[in-house]
């Protein structure tokens, strides 16, 4: 009878005990305050009185495992909104709240290592320098770091580019390549002794092309045009005797005069840029098919004409310009046959 | 007649029985009347009650003689309530030589040696227990008796407590300058603009735009007691200059050696050294050294136009390990164009910087 008494009293101590050291374990985190390490809070903005400022919290936490609360009270803040959040280690961080300046959010079973908040804004405190948080709550963390506000955290940055230009045109030797290094300025193309026999053009038995250069930031592009004196080769002791100008394929044996832009794959070009720039555009009556044997030239008028274009800015365009003739048996001979043939380059700012 | 014989017969004998005691008394003066020694003291290390292992250092000047072995024989010193004294701690004296040794925990015998131990008495370092009780305990000296006898006291005193803790805090903090500052002018820590404009002026084909050129620079300060230190970001708002009425005309920022005639934009951290473009305050414990981070810590100066490339996300510029004083870093922006950037006045760009302690 004595034996089950004392039993049943042990069995009493047994569990009170037990109990005991349940609730203390489970109120460790509370019990013993432990002070976070590597505190930091990212603020997207540091400028006084700046609204909707984003903060990143992030700190380590010590040894022990923390449950409850958590606070963050900014000194000087005001206006917090959202919820905040976060990841912790072990456990997890519930959506919590953001008032006035105290962010507080709900540890679970947190343990030693990186613990984040993030998802709340505020408004930057209105004088600039450093300004304390202090971290309390039942999850027993503590500790405190700073932010720092300033007058002002942003530079203008600002410049300005002046609407620019430039363009060379000059005949250039047989064969040369025609690129975006040329200088050249003016010039002549001397097609020679035209003859019924073979069409006289640029590149062809040392006669000289023409290359144009053009570079310009005019963001609506640029223009070269073409415009030639007589819109024929003309005697100048005979006026009257021409070869007249006129959109065609030239073909030896048949009186014709023109102008082709190089339709060759190295005949335009441009630089490598950044931003790229535009490749020139032969324009029509200019852009067929053009080369050494192919002679399908524009007609050169009085008036200028588009010869090429660029559409945007371009830097070092260029385009090889060829100068075609031919002529019938009954085109008088003169040595003094001849045209001039003015190009200018315009820019779209 | 009779009564007046007696009376002078009692006179006669009180005078002489006054005689004979005075002879006696003078006779024994000496020997009752010890001599005091002077300057006693005992230094101790700790006066908090019961404390144990607590140091003693006792000096005193012996008056007369000294401790004399025909005399005076040995001087003992015994301290009330003390307790765990022992050994024979050695005995310097101004003239002479003496030994010691302790017993019942808390009284010291000192025996003078072949010679007579006089002057200054010195105990070397001994140890003992403190009493439990706080107030005055009163240290008798006194030797053996007889002429030359030695006796006196001098006190030390026991408290509850003898230490004050001395306690403070510093609060974390962090404090920032960020700020547009003429072209030539020296970023310093004393610097304490805030904001402001960098104008590269009209760019051009045929140069780098670069600050301290006629171009502004932009000096960052930054204090902080922070224990993990701290970084400086920069964030752009749109990642390269751009044209406000044409948003589509850009010059873009990226990392790069930026040449004239090549468009390009960014921000680098000034790499002249110590003095004129970074440094720190000399301070106690030393500061940590501000540190420019990639890739805006290329070569950079008016002539190297090694620039990082911004974008809208913040990059670390700059940082410190632990904590600065007036740390500081000089920036310079720079830009080049191509032919093909596309002409307007009104290119833009807007730098955001942060400056996070870690604690």
């Amino acid at each position: 009878m004595r034996s089950r008494h004392n039993n049943s009293l042990i069995a009493k101590i047994v569990t009170v005990v037990v109990i005991a050291v349940s609730v203390i374990g489970l109120n460790a985190s509370s019990v013993f305050a432990a002070t976070a390490t590597a505190m930091k809070d990212t603020l997207d903005r540091n400028k006084v009185s700046v609204t909707a400022v984003n903060h990143a919290v992030s700190m380590t936490l010590p040894a022990g495992t923390f449950s409850g609360t958590l606070t963050l009270t900014y000194t000087n803040f005001t206006a917090f909104a959202g919820t905040p959040t976060g990841t912790c280690v072990g456990g997890s961080i519930g959506s919590g709240t953001a008032s006035v300046n105290v962010a507080t959010v709900t540890l679970t079973s947190c343990t030693a290592g990186a613990l984040t908040i993030t998802s709340f804004t505020g408004t930057n405190p209105a004088s600039p320098g450093s300004n304390v948080v202090t971290l309390g709550g039942a999850a027993g963390l503590t500790g405190t770091f700073a932010v720092t506000t300033v007058t002002d955290d942003q530079i203008s940055i600002t410049a300005s580019i002046d609407p620019s230009i430039t363009f060379n045109v000059g005949s250039q030797a047989s064969a040369t390549a025609c690129d975006g290094t040329f200088v050249g300025n003016g010039g002549t193309v001397a097609l020679g002794t035209l003859t019924t026999g073979a069409i006289a053009s640029s590149d062809v038995s040392s006669v000289a092309h023409i290359c144009t250069r053009v570079t310009t930031n005019a963001g609506s592009g640029a223009a070269v045009t073409v415009k030639s004196l007589n819109a024929a080769l003309q005697s100048v002791g005979t006026p009257g005797d021409k070869i007249n100008s006129a959109t065609a394929a030239l073909a030896a044996g048949s009186s014709g005069y023109g102008v082709c832009a190089g339709s060759g794959g190295s005949d335009t070009g441009k630089d490598a840029t950044t931003p790229a720039g535009v490749t020139p555009a032969r324009v029509s009556p200019f852009n067929s098919s053009c080369d050494a044997s192919n002679h399908n030239v524009g007609a050169l008028t009085t008036s200028a004409q588009n010869i090429w274009t660029v559409s945007q800015a371009t830097q070092n365009a260029f385009a090889r310009i060829w100068v075609k003739a031919a002529i019938s048996g009954t085109v008088p001979a003169h040595t003094d046959y001849s045209d001039t043939l003015t190009f200018v380059a315009t820019g779209t700012f | 007649m009779l009564l007046r014989q007696k009376h002078k017969e009692l006179i006669a004998k009180i005078v002489t029985v006054a005689i004979v005691a005075f002879s006696v008394m003078s006779a024994n003066l000496s020997g009752a009347l010890a001599a005091q020694p002077t300057l006693m003291k005992d230094v101790m290390s700790d006066l908090t009650t019961s404390a144990t292992a607590i140091t003693h250092v006792v000096t005193m000047t012996l008056p007369g003689g000294g401790i004399t072995p025909g005399t005076t024989g040995t001087l003992v010193i015994t301290w009330p309530g003390f307790s765990a004294m022992s050994g024979t701690p050695a005995i310097t004296c101004g003239t002479g030589t003496a030994t010691s040794l302790f017993s019942s925990g808390n009284v010291l015998t000192i025996t003078s040696g072949g010679t007579a131990c006089s002057g200054t008495l010195s105990i070397a370092s001994f140890t003992g227990t403190n009493p439990a009780g706080a107030g005055s305990v009163v240290v008798t000296v006194v030797t053996g008796v007889g002429t030359g006898g030695i006796s006196g006291s001098f006190a030390v005193t026991l408290v509850t407590s003898d230490q004050v803790a001395v306690t403070a805090s510093i609060d974390p903090s962090i404090t920032f300058n960020v700020g547009a500052q003429a072209s030539g002018t020296a970023c310093a820590g004393s610097f304490a603009g805030n904001g402001g404009t960098v104008a590269l002026g009209t760019l051009t084909t045929g140069a780098v735009a670069t600050s301290d050129t006629s171009v502004s620079n932009i000096c960052t300060r930054l204090t902080t007691n922070a224990g993990s230190g701290a970084v400086v970001t920069v964030k752009s708002l749109n990642a390269a200059l751009k044209s406000t009425a044409y948003p589509s005309d850009t010059i873009a920022s990226s990392t790069a050696t930026l040449v004239a005639g090549t468009s390009g934009y960014g921000i680098c951290v000034g790499s002249s050294g110590a003095g004129s473009e970074t440094g720190k305050d000399a301070t106690t414990p030393l500061g940590a050294t501000p540190t420019a981070t990639a890739p805006f810590a290329s070569t950079c100066t008016t002539a190297a136009h090694n620039v990082g490339g911004l974008t809208t996300g913040a990059q670390s510029i700059w940082s410190v390990s632990g904590a600065v004083q007036n740390g500081y870093f000089k920036l310079y922006m720079k830009a080049a164009i191509s032919g093909t950037v596309p002409a307007h006045t009104d290119y833009a760009d807007t730098l955001t910087f942060v400056a996070t302690g870690t604690f």
